[in-house]
């Protein structure tokens, strides 16, 4: 190629005096910058005219010698007058009482080998940077699986010990019976209440079931997975496989969301099969519909089956209450409740006696993401 | 958001490496979604960067420093959303034939394919053709992904390629090529055996996510 | 077996390719010294360091030449041409230049190498030389 700058483009930009000066001495590039200075040509010029002292012939004679006979680059930084002494500096130009220090850029090749290593860090940085953001959000995940282990078991020991008292204080008062029987009991008697121990033994086994199901309930730390709502909602459908009698109405457009599905499909499977349960005689129907709402996805179901009094609404989420009392263990809404609310959601319930009931269901569409602090101002 | 480009672009032009950190944080803050954030803002921005390049308005400093600086923004605002998944699939390999610049458009790409779930293998730039085969053999990814920016690195391209098909593997996936050296002619696509190419990041994300789809439900 | 072919590179255009990356550095040299030869000004004008960066941009060209021809594509390397002279006209270098340094290009190249492969290289620097022309 012809014509190729004189400097190396960057330096031709350079705000400072920049110039070319071949092993003669012979200035032969300039950017331009020394002539707005001196208001005079420089180009063509050698070093020696431009400087004035002899000792500044000498120190340039000294430095400029080399074998090197390529052409240099130079840049002129000029110094106030008080740094005259420094040996490095040479006083320039005839009749101008500033100084300068002559200050060599290294060659291009040099500043080219430099870029591209910058240009290698960088991208490794980089690289190393993207990998560093997945394993963070991997890590946060899985600390968050031991917590909930660990809140799990000191939950499920609290609902024990306070639930318990009651089957354990009956069993204690059996077997004392048992021990240290009444003048005049009978073996049949006997037989009864050694059958009534283990009707509570029985019992006692369930709840605890129940309670370590409910203590893990809620906890965020299953898998995250894409989750089309239509289709689970299908799929949980098909499972409980309704009765005839029902009607269960899906509602066509449904969201997806990214969460835990298992817990999801759980809360989704609790709530159906309690309008199920709660159903009218006939015409039966149950309407599932869901949407977006903002970082929410809002989940109903509505049902049109025996309603629920006002004084009863708080009531319904308690862990082991039933509107039943033998049928069902009374876990299914408050499983619900507390799912939802261990994954930042919200459930609630509109309900009169006769009129059925309508549970809404806010769940975020996408879990939090690791919180990053924002870039400085 | 054409006030969102405009101050990013500004930004990197003059080397403010704050001010492109802040404009895409208000833009993230403002509601738009990563996809918005890399098709419509960063990548224009690269584009006429390299252009004010071409010419003479820019000098290759302020180039590499826009460069660099646009790297940082992107791994900042990608941090911002990035959401873990335990499931991720499907899976990509991705790799660069340049030597380590220009690498954005397939970390675009990387980014956008993990915030729908994909996982992503993203292998960075200068990777020998037996480590890429080996880890395609080992991996057994649904899909590849390599760009090449200059045509000189597309050579490499169709000799990957070509080593990928030629190892035995079970499940041919599908391989997607892209980068400057493929926008201006489509059929050098085909030319290096490759089976699609796509001009920009957000593209590339729809027809991967199509073929790889329709691969999956013909197997 | 899905998706494309590896068409489009012929076996000249193979050889051609393999000729011009074995022999990129002599090449360069070759054009560049002609390139002096033929305008002894440059040397006086730009200095050692000119010539140094000419022959760095020779070697730019002849490695975009290279893959252009081993793939059979002209429109690669007019594409190439029409970047690097709006990238050059921009940094005040004439059109004509570009000109210059290619058809020197074209000329060694019908020089040192076999019929058939120096014609498929023309072809290429032809496509080339057609976006210039224009």
């Amino acid at each position: 190629m012809s014509a190729a700058p004189p400097l190396h483009v960057d330096l031709a930009r350079w705000p400072g005096i920049v110039l070319g000066v071949a092993p003669d001495g012979d200035v032969v590039a300039s950017n331009g910058r020394l002539e707005e200075r001196l208001a005079r040509p420089v180009v063509g010029r050698n070093m020696t005219e431009l400087l004035d002292a002899d000792s500044s012939h000498a120190k340039w004679a000294r430095i400029a010698r080399d074998d090197d006979a390529t052409t240099r680059t130079w840049e002129l930084v000029f110094a106030s007058d008080d740094r005259l002494l420094d040996p490095g500096a040479f006083s320039l130009i005839r009749g101008d009482a500033t100084s300068a220090w002559l200050v060599e850029h290294p060659p291009v090749a040099r500043l080219t080998e430099m870029a591209a290593t910058v240009d290698a860090v960088n991208a490794e940085l980089a690289g190393a940077q993207r990998r560093v953001v997945i394993e963070q959000a991997r890590l946060a995940r899985a600390l968050a699986e031991v917590e909930r282990s660990n809140r799990a078991l000191d939950e499920f020991a609290h609902v024990v010990s306070h639930d318990l008292k009651a089957p354990v204080r009956a069993i204690r008062e059996y077997a004392g019976l048992l021990l240290d029987p009444p003048a005049g009991s009978t073996d049949d008697e006997r037989i009864e209440d050694i059958r009534r121990i283990q009707e509570l033994s029985v019992r006692m086994r369930r709840m605890i079931d129940d309670a370590l199901a409910y203590a893990r309930a809620g906890q965020p730390g299953d898998r995250v997975e894409t989750v089309d709502v239509g289709e689970l909602l299908r799929e949980v459908v098909e499972f409980l496989a309704p009765p005839p009698d029902v009607t269960i109405q899906l509602s066509p457009a449904m969201p997806s969301i990214i969460t835990e599905r298992i817990p999801f499909e759980q809360v989704i499977r609790n709530l159906i099969a309690n309008a199920i349960s709660y159903r009218r005689a006939d015409g039966a129907r149950i309407d599932v519909s869901a949407r977006e709402d903002g970082a929410m996805c809002e989940l109903t179901v509505a049902d049109n089956g025996q309603g629920i009094a006002p004084d009863d609404q708080s009531r319904i989420w308690r862990l082991f209450h039933t509107s039943r009392p033998g049928e069902g263990s009374g876990l299914g809404l408050a499983m619900v409740k507390r799912i939802v609310e261990g994954h930042q959601g919200t459930v609630t319930v509109r309900s009169a006696r006769g009129e059925g009931s309508t549970f809404v269901v806010r769940w975020p569409r996408t879990p939090a993401p690791h919180p990053v602090p924002r870039s400085a101002a | 958001m054409i006030a969102a480009r405009d101050a990013f672009l500004a930004a990197i032009r003059r080397g403010d490496r704050q001010a492109a950190f802040r404009s895409l944080d208000d833009a993230l803050d403002s509601g738009l979604d990563l996809r918005t954030l890399y098709v419509d803002i960063v990548q224009p921005s690269m584009r006429e960067i390299g252009r004010l390049w071409q010419a003479n308005e820019l000098s290759i400093a302020e180039e590499h420093l826009a460069t660099a600086i646009t790297e940082s923004a992107m791994s900042r605002a990608f941090e911002r959303v990035f959401v873990w998944r335990d499931r991720r699939t499907p899976r990509l390999i991705a790799a660069c034939a340049d030597d380590e610049r220009h690498q954005m458009g397939l970390r675009m790409l990387c980014d956008l394919l993990e915030m729908e779930g994909w996982e992503t293998i993203y292998l960075g730039a200068a990777v020998p053709v037996e480590s890429l085969t080996a880890l395609v053999a080992a991996r057994a990814p649904d899909a590849i992904a390599l760009s090449a920016t200059i045509a000189p690195h597309v050579p490499r391209i169709r000799a990957a390629i070509s080593a990928i098909r030629a190892s035995a593997v079970a499940h041919q996936p599908v391989i997607a090529v892209g980068g400057r050296a493929f926008l201006t002619d489509p059929s050098l696509a085909q030319k290096v055996g490759a089976d699609l190419t796509a001009s920009d990041a957000g593209e590339a994300v729809r027809i991967l996510t199509e073929r790889v789809r329709d691969a999956g439900a013909s197997s | 077996m899905a998706g494309g072919t590896l068409g489009g590179a012929s076996a000249s255009g193979e050889r051609a390719a393999r000729l011009l990356l074995v022999d990129r550095e002599a090449l360069a040299r070759e054009v560049t010294a002609a390139l002096y030869a033929g305008s002894p000004e440059l040397l006086a004008v730009h200095g050692e360091r000119g010539r140094e960066k000419c022959l760095q941009d020779m070697r730019y060209n002849i490695e975009h030449l290279t893959p252009a021809v081993e793939l059979g594509d002209p429109a690669m390397f007019a594409g190439y041409v029409e970047w690097l002279d709006a990238l050059l006209r921009a940094r005040n270098v004439a059109t004509r230049d570009v000109v210059r340094c290619l058809e020197l290009l074209r000329e060694r190249c019908t020089v040192r190498y076999p019929a058939a492969e120096a014609a498929t290289i023309a072809g290429i620097i032809d496509a080339g030389l057609a976006v210039l022309a224009r």
